[in-house]
Parts: C-alpha cells; structure tokens; sequence
C-alpha cells in the first residue's frame, strides 16, 4: 500500500523537479536556497499526497506547495509583513499603457522586472517565464483566474512602463515614439 | 501618435495571444488586423521580444541532475522518521495500556457491593410508610453536603416513580446516599457511595431474594439502581436514574 502510494507519488511528481528548481532558482536567487526549498516543497507535497486528487493538475499543486514554502521562508528571513501596493500600481499602470520600446537587452529586461511590485512579479514569472497557463497560475498562487489575468495585466503595463522610463533615461524613448508615430 | 480603437484592442488582447490564451475567433482577429497595422505588428513584435529577453535574463536552466535523488533520500528519510516514531509510540502505548489494565486488575474486588444494595434496600427502602410524602427540606438536611445537590440533578418523576426520600445511609459499613422512589407501594433505590472497597465485581448473578440491581462505577464512586425483579421497573427509568447518578458522581469527581 505505502509502496504503491510512493511510486504514484514518484511518477507524478518527479517529473516536474527540473520546472520547480528552475523557477526556485529565479524566486530565490541563489542555488542551494532553490534546491532545499524544492526539497522542502517535495516532502510537504509527499505528506499531503495521500489527500492530492489523481487526474487533478500536479504541477500546479506542486507550484501552489513551492509558492506557499517560499512565502513562508521569507516571512522567517525578514519577520516583516509583507506590504502590498497593489492599488497604488494598478491606478498607475491603468493610467497609461506605453508601447514597448526598440532598444531592449536581457538585462533592461531583468532589471524592469525586479522592480515589479511582489504580486505582479510573481504572476508574470510564473505565466511569462514559466509558461504556466492562466489556470495553473491561479490554481498555484490559490487565487481566481480572473485575479491572475488583472495582475498580469497590470504587472505587463507596469513592466513596459519601466522599461520606457529606463529608455528615456538613456534618452532613446522619444526616439521610439517617433519612429512609431 | 494617437491609436484608434482597433489598435486599443488588439493591444488589450496581444499578451494573452502570446501566452496562447484567446480563443481561436479573438486569434485570428488580432493576426488579421496585425498584418495590415504596421505599428502593432511592431509592438507585437516588442513584446515578444520583451518576454524572450525576460526568459533568457534569468539563464540558462539549472542542472536538475541529482535533484530527484536528493528529493527522495530526503522523503526516505522522513518516512524513516515517523516508522520509527510510530514504531515507539505504538511500544509505549502498548506499554501504557498494560500498565493500566494490571493497576486496574490489581485493584481488590468489592464482592459484596451488588448484595449490600439489595440488603439495604431491603432493610431500608421497604419500610418506608405508604403515605411517606417527600419532604425537600428533611430530605437536604438528612443528606452529606457533597450529595445534597443530587436532590436537583436527578428527576423527581421517572416514569410513574416519585421520589419519595433521600437521605444517608450507613449499612454495613458503607455509607450510601440514597434515594427513595416509589411506585404503587413498591419502592426503588438509587444508591451513591465512594468506591473505597474496590472494584465492582465483572459479573454478579441477579436476582438476589427477589430484587435486581444494576451497578456502574466511576473510579471513585459506585452507583446501584435496585428495583423488585417480579415488577421490575422500565429499562427506560433504570437507566434515567443511573445516568443522572453517574453525571453528578462524575461532576464530584472531577
């Protein structure tokens, strides 16, 4: 009986521990932090097995495990609530949705990104990085999928806003706007 | 440059046809007005680049190799963990168990207890007057203070039984509280006293001259509920009576 549970458990959840450690990696940036919170993810996950529903989504049961875990660990890390400023950048990204400008690198890119308000930054690596689908990210972060597909939204407006305030720093956005205009 | 109402729209609609979530009639409207709009063929072009750039800042993926080993030592691990726990826990309980059974079994054993309710019931309840009426005052005052608030936990009325009476009773050397009950001349004991001798009995044999009698001990305390055995009281007032003994004995327990 127990031996059957875990070789259930092994063929549906291993194959999803690459995906888990690569966006680990990218939630926390550093290697061994990455491999015990995957670790950490797995074993709740082998706890709670008994009670995952087979043919319901794994993968993103094992996103919602990873998500919740590293929550959790940062709350432990900074003992600081976390502060929210969903509205104040929802009104801001509402406001003006900027084309995306020409000159673009990796690192403009990334740099946009972290600047990202939690929430959006979450929702955008996990649909735009990781190419989970709208349902698996709700499912993973525990929110409605409406919810998921304002925060994208939002968190896309906010990233090209970024990337267009980086452009006029280094004076090449006017430059962008003219060209499409 | 201002953008029509089209662009508007294809623009909302352009991130989810990257990550491929529109239906296919919203996909085909977008590619349709992307090929002859120049300036959203370039955005679109933008973001896509945008979220290519984005994949590739993060690097290469890391090598997974070893993850899937670590992953189940970790789980072997645990589940180790709690066979052992389980494994001890059960022992201990075990252990527990035995211990309490022998303590409980070890305990002497009040042979007489069944006997002695009836004997008393007998001597006692039976010689009550037929027109004994209850007297709430007589029947307090006649009672030890730890006993006297049975008077109102227990129903005066069971089924046609009125209590008549309640009162101490030493026989034998124990000491009851007892309660009278009387139906049609023929009286009921409930009987309440501190399991000092031991242990009820597991079996006794019933009736004795005549009457039954029902016991239940608590630990501390031992409750009869004795009636005639050629009219035996309904099952129902036995066991009315006894519940209400026990939950008061229990109450003084505690």
């Amino acid at each position: 009986m127990a031996r059957r549970l875990r070789d259930e458990f092994n063929d549906a959840a291993l194959p999803h521990a690459a995906a888990l450690l690569r966006t680990a990696t990218r939630l926390c940036g550093r290697r061994d932090t990455a491999e015990d919170l995957v670790q950490e993810t797995y074993l709740q996950a082998w706890r709670s097995f008994a009670r995952f529903e087979p043919g319901t989504n794994c993968r993103a049961w094992l996103y919602k495990i990873l998500i919740f875990s590293h929550s959790r660990l940062r709350r432990d890390q900074s003992r600081r609530p976390v502060v929210s400023s969903l509205e104040t950048a929802s009104d801001a990204a509402l406001l003006f949705d900027p084309p995306t400008p020409d000159t673009l690198t990796a690192n403009s890119v990334k740099a946009a990104f972290e600047s990202l308000p939690d929430q959006f930054r979450l929702v955008v690596l996990l649909v735009d990085v990781e190419q989970l689908s709208y349902r698996e990210a709700a499912d993973a972060l525990d929110v409605p999928i409406g919810t998921v597909m304002s925060r994208l939204n939002r968190g896309r407006r906010l990233l090209r806003q970024a990337l267009v305030e980086q452009a006029a720093a280094y004076g090449i956005a006017g430059e962008t706007d003219r060209k499409r205009g | 440059m201002m953008m029509n109402a089209d662009c508007r729209r294809v623009r909302e609609l352009m991130d989810s046809y990257i990550s491929g979530e529109l239906t296919v009639e919203s996909n085909h409207d977008l590619l349709r007005h992307v090929e002859r709009c120049e300036s959203c063929r370039a955005e679109l072009a933008g973001r896509e680049r945008t979220r290519a750039l984005l994949i590739e800042s993060f690097g290469p993926a890391p090598d997974a190799g070893g993850m899937d080993a670590r992953i189940m030592r970790a789980i072997d691990q645990h589940d180790r963990k709690w066979w052992r726990l389980a494994q001890y826990g059960g022992i201990a309980a075990a252990v527990m168990i035995a211990i309490g059974a022998a303590v409980w079994l070890s305990r002497p054993v009040d042979a007489a207890a069944f006997d002695d309710s009836v004997d008393d019931h007998i001597a006692c309840a039976l010689t009550y007057p037929p027109d004994f009426a209850y007297d709430g005052q007589r029947a307090e005052q006649h009672l030890d203070p730890p006993y006297r608030a049975i008077l109102q936990a227990v129903s005066h009325t069971a089924g046609d039984y009125q209590l008549i009476d309640g009162h101490m009773c030493p026989y034998q050397g124990r000491n009851y509280a007892h309660l009278v009950y009387r139906r049609n001349g023929r009286p009921l004991s409930v009987f309440i006293e501190t399991a000092d001798r031991g242990r009820l009995p597991l079996t006794h044999e019933t009736p004795r001259k005549g009457f039954v009698t029902v016991g239940e001990s608590t630990g501390r305390h031992q409750v009869f509920v004795v009636g005639d055995h050629g009219e035996p009281p309904p099952g129902s007032v036995v066991d009315d009576l006894m519940n209400a003994a026990l939950a008061y004995v229990r109450s003084l327990d505690r």
